[in-house]
């Protein structure tokens, strides 16, 4: 019968048994060549037989809400043993059945054995990965302990050297330098606070390298400052630090000489973003213009444009003579040199 | 006050006592394990100890300072690696490396107030963040 012959073919192991006596009615070719024993052979055995992990009276359990029911069906996983001994992982899917009167069990059954390899080769992979994953974690943490250790021995040197010597424009080099290692070291902290370990975010990094200046210079009471800073703005860490050493120079310089001793003031920092370039402004109302304004054009062609007044400290990173004037920002001088 | 340095690096360590003394501070001992550091202590009763996490031999700062709270010392962090936890039950705060000089030197303005309990204490420098305290967790010095 056309039937028979598609559930004797069928890639399932295909099981009918009785639900009187649990004798098999019949087991298909799969199951047959699997578990290699011949339909008379399996004729004498029951579920169970083949189920070593089951016992007669676990099997009967297991099925007796389908009896009950007279109906429904049933998923579990167990092992089939072999006529060899040999053992496989099974997903079983029993039916309850009725055909002629009589109600019949209708099992179809997966070797699951690839299946269940393959989920152990995967959480072993899942553990590794993670394992992974921590230690690089430790490893992470371990250089950024190092870095700034390294760091702080460049920091104490400087200063030990500063110590020592008498020339005040020698000391106040050194202590310059020891400042710029501080500056390199916000952004490695920044860095690394954020998780990302290889983008800043310039606009968080800006405020607080501004903010520490300020605080550095211990002036906070006396100079406010203004910051306007587009947020969600990624640099790379080779981009950030020039950035982040030009902005520092910019502003020690504002807050050093535009305010005279003790003077009040404000120093402005601003961040915008284009398609794709970034614009930073330096600016403070100090003395020598109403407003001096220094802007950077940062692109990606690592070009950088400097508009404005050009101090010390540009014409120090643009290696440029000086020029005398401070203009005002609107109509800005310009300076450009390369990174 | 009485300072005790627990630094294994000996150059960050050098440059620190030159400042604190510059300042009118007392560096009684520089230690670099935790051992020298708890025989230092009970040596030379400091007030307050500046404490590096990893130290010499292996060691640990966070152990160090546990030691040090019993014996009535403040302890402030000087690290790397500052925890990120709250360890107000061990430490005054934690000083981020690198420090420089006058880092150090408010910071201990910072932590001097604190432990005196001093009204209104300055809030403290950049590179200094202060742990959450329980009154009981630092008696006077």
């Amino acid at each position: 019968m056309q039937l028979g012959k598609i559930v004797e073919d069928a890639a399932s192991e295909i099981f009918v048994f009785s639900a009187e006596d649990f004798r098999f009615l019949l087991v298909n070719r799969g199951a047959r060549a699997n578990l290699g024993y011949t339909f008379e052979e399996l004729r004498e055995l029951t579920p169970w037989d083949l189920k070593p992990e089951l016992t007669e009276e676990q099997f009967r359990g297991k099925v007796a809400p389908l009896i009950e029911s007279e109906g429904g069906d049933l998923v579990f996983e167990t092992v089939h043993k072999r006529k060899d001994g040999t053992l496989y992982d099974v997903s079983v899917h029993l039916q309850l059945l009725m055909a002629r009167e009589e109600r019949v069990f209708f099992a179809a059954i997966r070797d699951v054995t690839h299946e269940n390899a393959l989920n152990l080769e995967l959480v072993k992979r899942q553990a590794e990965l993670e394992k992974a994953l921590a230690s690089r974690e430790v490893l992470l943490q371990e250089v950024n302990h190092r870095v700034k250790n390294s760091l702080q021995v460049v920091t104490s040197l400087l200063q030990l050297h500063a110590r020592q010597v008498s020339d005040e424009a020698l000391r106040q080099a050194l202590m310059d330098a020891r400042n710029r290692v501080a500056v390199v070291a916000t952004i490695h902290q920044r860095l690394y606070m954020s998780g990302e370990h290889s983008m800043v975010d310039v606009g968080e990094f800006l405020s607080q390298l501004t903010q520490d200046t300020v605080r550095s210079l211990d002036i906070g009471a006396r100079i406010e400052t203004r910051l306007d800073l587009e947020e969600e703005i990624s640099l790379g860490i080779d981009q950030a630090v020039p950035l982040a050493l030009i902005l520092a120079e910019l502003v020690t310089n504002s807050l050093k000489y535009a305010f005279g001793e003790n003077g009040k003031g404000t120093v402005g920092v601003s961040l915008r973003s284009q398609s794709d370039s970034l614009t930073v402004s330096v600016w403070d109302d100090g003395v020598g213009s109403p407003k001096t304004c220094r802007t950077l054009a940062w692109g990606p062609s690592w070009s950088m444009r400097c508009r404005g007044k050009s101090g010390p400290p540009s014409r120090r990173i643009a290696g440029r003579p000086a020029r005398n004037s401070r203009s005002h920002c609107r109509k800005a001088d310009r300076t450009r040199f390369r990174t | 006050m009485k300072i005790l340095i627990v630094e294994d690096e000996a150059i960050t360590a050098l440059s620190m006592e030159a400042t604190l003394q510059d300042h009118g501070h007392e560096v009684v001992a520089i230690a670099d394990d935790e051992s020298s550091a708890i025989r230092a202590a009970a040596e030379h009763t400091p007030e307050l100890a500046l404490v590096d996490m990893r130290l010499s031999r292996g060691d640990c700062g966070l152990s160090v300072a546990r030691h040090l709270r019993e014996r009535g010392v403040v302890v402030v962090f000087a690290t790397g690696n500052c925890p990120g936890q709250d360890l107000g039950n061990l430490a005054l705060g934690c000083l981020h490396k690198p420090i420089s000089d006058d880092q150090l030197v408010r910071s201990l303005v910072v932590a001097e107030a604190r432990a005196r309990q001093v009204g209104n204490p300055p809030p403290p420098p950049p590179g200094m963040h202060l742990f959450a305290q329980d009154d009981a967790s630092h008696p006077q010095g």
